[in-house]
């Protein structure tokens, strides 16, 4: 620890010694990229394995390094992220059940959270000894998230959250969500919405996965049934919560399109490998979809650059996260056309226990959910259209009225 | 011209929709695959009782001598059902039995897949070859010796036949499954049943037929792979036109937003596409035509338009299709298999531009 501590306070300012202690850390702790595909699918083993990793990478200093050092940050910059995502995405990090704790809630921490929620989070947050999950879609809310039902009613000094959420990816193995909940019915639907945190030990907080096409379950139905929280819960300003959500929302579009994480790392390469192994990288066609696929990953890479540089300018991330996301959505899509055609036969059928052929098959499975999660790829093209191209809104013939005298399902 | 079924064609469809919609239900497919098995034995059974297994088959085996287009619309109607029997492998290789097997051989094995007491499958697909006719499994003096993967149902049935080269000749052979020179490895796979990898050392072999019958089943599977795929696909479109219509979002139901109304209606037009030239396809066979440039067509339409009809369906259904609680994604999983069986889109093309450049 007395070592640790010594790093933690002199953090590595200068870009050449930083990159070379990421470097020496990412060598002793993790294994290069080779074909293995990330998934959102995350076993107990993986937790685990992901909560190690997480604490040595905080000890080593190497951790939330954007955030300030007084909640647990490494207080590097920006730029720092950016050199630490760049050599990250030559290596198989095994962090994935922590994308949504660092990709959304921590940010959103550090901008919404008042000192005591800060202190109180974002450490443990950083050093992956609590897990995050988020909790927007519900059964009868899915594009139209802001039409959501679960209810947080206050009763003296606590709110007692009442309702369902689906498709919360991580559920089962988090130890806190973000959930957003209506605060006030008689709002309109964007107006009467508030986010609050849950402790997700509290026995009135039921956890159910889902069975997914893809053989896992990555996804959750969670159930508060009165579940009672104290009033310091509340994250940002009372009904202010589709504010909150639109900003977690554009930090999650950030996060799946232009992160430097595992979800946009380059798969070209994999394919290409692939190929090779296959015999088949001499056949024309097979060399035009793979040249096609690096060429949308070029694009993708700069557009990701775009966002991060807005971003670490101080901005917060607009409307083009929804370009990134779409892109990738649509890039999932063509890695996983290429991927089987590559593959042939054996993307039908592989030897029991064979995980790194059946990971194409699953991978391939799993391709069709990254159009839906985190907003629809129809969602995000009204949201170009709207403020990138700044074409008229659909008209809503709902607009302005109280949402409880909206019709829904 | 009249594009409208046959009325025994129309008779079968019925027939087979009747005992598929009386039998299948959710409950059943989910205690069907729990079991492990993948085969619903009693369906099976109303099949062989209504006489179904036997309706492609000639008459002088007991079956009732109607042709490919039959076939397709038995298949059709299970594909509609995604209904767990061996259908295709089972009467794919009788007709081959039918067509080139002698007479000895028709009248032992026949009956006995008619009545229900013997299933067949094939072996046609070796790994790394997509060569139909060039298969690298060989035959002499009575014995095969090479490996097939991808079989289906090699666990339940009792014989398959099994394509080889017979000095130099590719054939068609049946061998008994039960030979103890034949070793069986499931493999996983998409559809969640087991596919079979058979490797024959030195089993025994009976020739059902030549160059012409490997031709033959190449093409009749082609036809019953596409048949399987539109009762797939037409069910799986049918499914999110009442989803969307009941899905409602932002005050309305999904199915009124144009951005899912005309994606659906693109869908619709892709498996026309597919309804056609599988016919279109069945028909020339049928007749004893050169088929084989339609049935590539219509391999085509089954596979890369299926595949955007699989996309756009399990899309519109939100998380819905993703989730193994609703039953959309047994069709997605369907439609896949078929996609890759027998090569996807991009090969079913080069195989096309051979053809043509050939002519």
């Amino acid at each position: 620890m007395q070592e640790n501590d010594q790093i933690l306070e002199t953090p590595i300012q200068d870009e050449e010694s930083f990159r070379t202690a990421v470097l020496d850390f990412l060598e002793g702790n993790c294994e290069r990229v080779n074909e293995s595909e990330s998934s959102l699918e995350d076993g107990s083993e993986r937790v685990k394995e992901c909560r190690n990793f997480q604490k040595e990478l905080h000890e080593a200093g190497l951790a939330g390094l954007s955030y300030s050092k007084e909640y647990g940050g490494a207080g590097l910059s920006r730029k720092h992220q950016e050199i630490f995502d760049e050599i990250a995405r030559d290596w198989r990090l095994p962090n994935s059940p922590l994308y949504i704790s660092h990709g959304m809630c921590l940010p959103m921490l550090d901008q919404y959270g008042t000192d005591g929620q800060k202190n109180a989070f974002m450490k443990e947050c950083i050093s992956g000894e609590k897990i995050w999950c988020q909790l927007f879609s519900e059964p009868g809310a899915g594009s139209d998230v802001a039409s959501l039902s679960t209810r947080a009613n206050k009763d003296g000094d606590e709110w007692v959250i009442s309702g369902q959420k689906v498709w919360t990816s991580g559920a089962h193995y988090a130890d806190l969500g973000m959930v957003i909940a209506r605060t006030d019915p008689s709002l309109p639907k964007h107006k009467g919405l508030s986010m609050f945190i849950i402790d997700f030990n509290d026995p009135t907080v039921e956890v159910k996965p889902l069975k997914q096409i893809s053989g896992g379950s990555g996804f959750n139905e969670v159930f508060f049934n009165e579940t009672r929280i104290s009033s310091d819960r509340l994250l940002g300003d009372l009904n202010q919560g589709w504010n909150l959500a639109v900003s977690m929302l554009m930090f999650e579009r950030v996060s799946i399109g232009a992160g430097g994480g595992s979800l946009t790392a380059d798969r070209s390469p994999t394919l290409i490998e692939l190929a090779k192994t296959l015999d088949k990288n001499t056949d024309p066609h097979i060399r035009q979809i793979l040249s096609d696929l690096w060429i949308r990953e070029k694009i993708r890479r700069f557009i990701g650059q775009r966002v991060r540089d807005s971003v670490a300018a101080g901005r917060v991330p607009g409307p083009e996260g929804s370009i990134a996301k779409l892109n990738g959505s649509l890039l999932a899509r063509l890695f996983r056309d290429a991927s089987m055609e590559i593959i042939g036969t054996s993307g039908q059928a592989w030897e029991i226990g064979d995980e790194e052929a059946e990971k194409w098959a699953v991978g391939c499975l799993a391709a069709s959910g990254v159009s839906i999660a985190g907003g629809t790829d129809e969602v995000q093209r009204n949201i170009i259209g709207e403020r990138v191209l700044a074409l008229p809104k659909e008209p809503d013939p709902y607009k302005g009225a109280s949402w409880d005298s909206v019709p829904r399902n | 011209m009249n594009f409208d079924l046959a009325e025994e064609h129309e008779e079968i469809t019925e027939l087979a929709t009747r005992i598929l919609d009386d039998h299948i239900d959710i409950e059943i497919l989910r205690k069907i695959e729990a079991s492990q098995e993948w085969f619903d034995k009693e369906l099976w059974g109303k099949f062989v009782s209504s006489g179904l297994i036997g309706a492609t088959l000639k008459e002088d085996v007991g079956g009732a001598g109607l042709d490919i287009l039959a076939l397709v619309c038995l298949l059709r109607s299970q594909g509609q059902h995604v209904a767990p029997i061996p259908l295709l492998p089972t009467l794919v290789s009788a007709m081959t039995v039918d067509k080139f097997g002698t007479e000895d051989k028709r009248k032992s094995l026949l009956p006995e897949v008619i009545d229900g007491s013997k299933l067949l499958t094939f072996a046609s697909q070796e790994f790394l070859n997509d060569q139909f006719m060039e298969p690298n499994t060989s035959y002499e003096n009575g014995f095969i010796t090479g490996t097939k993967i991808v079989v289906e149902y090699a666990n339940h049935a009792d014989s398959a036949l099994v394509t080889a080269i017979d000095a130099d000749e590719p054939s068609v052979f049946i061998v008994d499954l039960k030979d103890p020179n034949i070793t069986m490895q499931a493999t996983d796979s998409t559809r969640g049943e087991p596919l079979w990898e058979l490797s024959f050392k030195a089993t025994p072999a009976e020739k059902i037929g030549g160059r012409e019958s490997v031709a033959w089943l190449y093409q009749i599977l082609l036809v019953s792979l596409c048949a399987t795929q539109l009762g797939v696909t037409e069910t799986a479109l049918k499914m999110t036109a009442s989803y969307t219509s009941e899905r409602e979002q932002f005050g309305r139901p999904l199915a009124t937003f144009q951005a899912v109304t005309q994606r659906l209606a693109d869908q619709f037009i892709n498996v026309g596409g597919i309804r056609l030239t599988t016919f279109s396809a069945a028909w020339r066979l049928s007749a004893d035509l050169d088929a084989l440039e339609d049935i590539l067509i219509a391999k085509w339409w089954a596979s890369e338009r299926a595949t955007e009809i699989a996309h756009a369906t399990q899309h519109c259904h939100g998380g819905m299709g993703v989730s193994k609680d609703y039953p959309l994604y047994r069709y997605t999983l369907w439609n896949k298999h078929i996609t890759t069986s027998l090569g996807a889109g991009t090969q079913t093309l080069r195989s096309l531009g051979g053809l043509l450049a050939a002519n």
